[in-house]
């Protein structure tokens, strides 16, 4: 698969092949600017591959209807923002419950627990949220879908320590049914992968282990 | 009149002699078309009975004269009263700005959406500039056109000059009267649902990557979709009431002529004269109905402005503030912000390197914005030069501490103008070091434009750790004294993290005074105090 972004002068991603098996934990490795932003870009179908194809249970992806694809797939953005107005129904609004399960899985429930009004707070242009916060919030949102496929872009930039180990161990943990691809320069969190896409310096792939 | 119109026309005050000179010249207009009207009448009348060719000559020359200056006037009118309205625009865009930009941002509300400010800021203040040409001036030209006629038919007849009066009232007061009360319902009602559509449009763009994933997006555009309606049926109704006012006051001027006709005693040249005098003072009352709902919107939007900036702002400069700092020393003293941390203690010198560390939402960021006097502490207090930050100028503060925020903002234009905000005057070879410094310069040189690429809106077109590195480069070119580094580090693989930490503690080699803000550990070691966050 390659990619290139129109104006810019080499391709974002050059010739990529890589195998994602279910229930794998994938980890897309690389430096800064590598293309692995852009490449769960192309897994979510927000944009085409210039060449190749994403081949996904034996059909090609471009004969999928993008809305039919990405009811299977949850998203962690690389810069997550929780959408104006309650907490509840920025975190997708599904029942307490499984909101409070997700928050628990994503080591976000202490946060929310400390807001005087939980999940009923209500979001906007100024935040009471850290950026790692906000971050755990999102992760819990594609947590609480309960979709097969998990892409998460980043998820323990901006977290502590503990933050970062708690998130890493649920991804780790979470059941064999879910297929999860991160993008990371966490170390930790590449340790605990099934398998690793590593993206050169521009957009190369160097090894799959 | 409500309070905030009041407010409005006090901040309008420099303007006065402006908008008052365009409204006596309109009174001008109108009263030189009633002027041509009447004339042309007496002139059709007189010169049906074929008098002498002379005889009609200064009436000849009276409507030249009224039709050539009505033009003149009514030019010269517009010109006077769009240059008062768009200066008063200006001035109430600057006037609003100087107060919201202290609220930003840590005293907006907490809930507040970009597209109800960007609403406010942008259309509410574009509603004020009908305040003085729609909705002020027309009833004062008006009153002085419609009393001037009502004196001229009152020196030709006093019986046609009650039923003109009379006919006046009821077109200049009732109409409008009516029309205001029509619109009244939802005439206040558009500036808040222009503002939702507009909350609602932004958000579905700007989240439109989220939505479509979630398998939201339909829902969403359908909430567009009944915002768009609901603010159509909102201004067809303003539509129907203009129309109605209007259509009303056109037929009151044909009644009038009939009125003015059938009671009036005179004859001949004199009655054509009156009848046409009659049917053109109406023009000045005909923008009266749309006056009336403008004044209705225009109140409706200096509220909605005022809420918002009568906001107390988180800090304010002092009445008569300190000198500005050379920047030496920053001291940190028992520092306290409610719920958040207490007692904190920490001192910057040049040449010195502190970290500050503890784990997410223990208020790393909220103790960097009180270092820069975004926001005050509630307890303890920082010191600039041995003075308490409150006693300088915002801008003095932020000249001399910098705080290079975790995900700073791009602007939507090229990398060279996104870094010049930091020094203005940095010449290409500064910024080339900078970005150098930020481990920047290779990603530079694959790109076609260099420096001339344009980053897109928020940055989107650049890479996470590209955006990252813009804004480290930006802090490497500013010159103030004191750094505040918030999580440089975040969205950069280790060896660039690593080499960033670096190079940040390297700055404190060239005197300045450098607060490494991190959850991480890398280069604590290296720093001469760390203080934690608990």
């Amino acid at each position: 698969m390659t990619l290139r972004y129109p104006g810019r002068a080499g391709p974002a991603l050059l010739g990529i092949s890589a195998v994602v098996e279910p229930g794998e934990r994938v980890a897309v490795a690389g430096p800064s600017g590598a293309g692995k932003t852009s490449l769960l870009a192309l897994l979510l179908r927000l944009l085409e591959p210039s060449a190749g194809r994403i081949v996904a249970g034996g059909v090609d992806l471009a004969c999928v209807d993008p809305d039919a694809w990405r009811s299977g797939v949850a998203w962690l953005p690389q810069r997550p923002r929780l959408a104006p107005g309650t907490l509840r129904a920025a975190l997708g609004g599904r029942a307490d419950a499984e909101l409070w399960r997700a928050l628990e899985l994503a080591a976000a429930a202490s946060v929310v627990a400390a807001l005087p009004d939980g999940l009923g707070t209500v979001l906007g242009e100024r935040t009471p949220l850290s950026a790692g916060e906000i971050r755990r919030l999102a992760l819990a949102r594609a947590l609480a879908t309960g979709r097969p496929l998990l892409l998460l872009d980043e998820p323990t930039t901006h977290l502590d320590a503990t933050s970062a180990a708690l998130v890493t161990r649920a991804i780790a943990e979470l059941p064999r049914d879910t297929t999860v691809v991160f993008a990371t320069h966490d170390a930790r969190l590449v340790e605990i992968a099934d398998r690793v896409i590593d993206l050169g310096v521009h957009g190369v792939l160097e090894a799959v282990a | 009149m409500s309070g905030a119109l009041v407010r409005v026309l006090a901040t309008a005050r420099p303007l006065r002699r402006r908008l008052a000179f365009g409204v006596v010249l309109g009174a001008l207009a109108v009263g030189a078309g009633v002027a041509l009207m009447s004339t042309s009448g007496y002139l059709i009348s007189r010169a049906a009975l074929r008098p002498p060719i002379l005889s009609l000559a200064v009436a000849i020359v009276g409507v030249q004269f009224f039709g050539l200056s009505r033009g003149i006037l009514r030019y010269f009118e517009r010109l006077a009263s769009h240059d008062a309205a768009l200066r008063l625009l200006d001035r109430m865009r600057a006037v609003f700005f100087e107060r919201l930009e202290p609220l930003v941002p840590d005293g907006l509300p907490l809930g507040a959406r970009t597209g109800d400010l960007l609403g406010r800021f942008v259309d509410d203040v574009d509603e004020l500039q009908h305040l003085f040409v729609r909705a002020l001036g027309p009833p004062i030209v008006a009153v002085v056109v419609g009393l001037g006629v009502v004196v001229a038919a009152l020196l030709v007849d006093p019986r046609a000059a009650a039923v003109l009066a009379l006919a006046l009232l009821a077109g200049g007061v009732l109409v409008p009267l009516a029309a205001a009360r029509v619109v009244r319902s939802t005439g206040r009602r558009e500036a808040p649902a222009r503002a939702a559509l507009l909350t609602d449009v932004l958000e579905t763009l700007e989240f439109a990557p989220e939505l479509a994933v979630d398998g939201r997006r339909d829902e969403a555009l359908a909430v567009v979709a009944a915002r768009e309606s609901s603010l159509t049926r909102i201004r067809r109704r303003t539509a129907l009431a203009e129309g109605l006012g209007q259509g009303t006051v056109t037929l009151l001027a044909g009644l009038a002529l009939v009125a003015v006709v059938v009671v009036t005693t005179v004859h001949g040249v004199l009655l054509g004269m009156l009848a046409l005098l009659a049917l053109a003072a109406f023009e000045a009352i005909r923008p009266l109905p749309v006056a009336a709902e403008h004044l209705g919107a225009t109140e409706a939007s200096a509220e909605r402005l005022f809420e918002l900036v009568d906001r107390v702002p988180p800090v304010r400069d002092p009445g008569t503030p300190a000198p500005a700092p050379a920047g030496l020393v920053l001291r940190v003293e028992s520092l306290a912000v409610d719920g958040v941390f207490a007692g904190v203690d920490l001192e910057l010198r040049g040449g010195r390197t502190v970290a500050l560390t503890g784990p997410s939402g223990a208020g790393k960021t909220t103790l960097a914005h009180c270092l820069v006097r975004f926001r005050d502490p509630d307890g303890g207090q920082v010191l600039l030069d041995g003075r308490d930050l409150r006693e300088y100028r915002q801008e003095d503060v932020r000249a001399t501490v910098l705080l290079s925020g975790q995900d700073a903002h791009l602007f939507a234009t090229t990398i060279r103008e996104n870094l010049r905000i930091a020094r203005q005057d940095a010449d290409d070879a500064a910024l080339r070091e900078a970005l150098g410094r930020a481990g920047a310069l290779d990603w530079l040189d694959t790109l076609p434009d260099g420096l001339d690429t344009f980053v897109g809106e928020q940055g989107l077109l650049v890479s996470g750790g590209q955006r990252q590195r813009i804004a480290l480069a930006r802090a490497f070119l500013s010159p103030a004294r004191f750094l505040v580094f918030d999580e440089p580090a975040a969205h950069l693989d280790a060896p660039t993290a690593a080499g960033i930490v670096d190079t940040i503690l390297e700055l404190a080699a060239e005197g300045r005074g450098v607060l490494l803000v991190s959850h991480s550990g890398y280069g604590l070691e290296r720093v001469d105090e760390v203080v934690g966050l608990p």
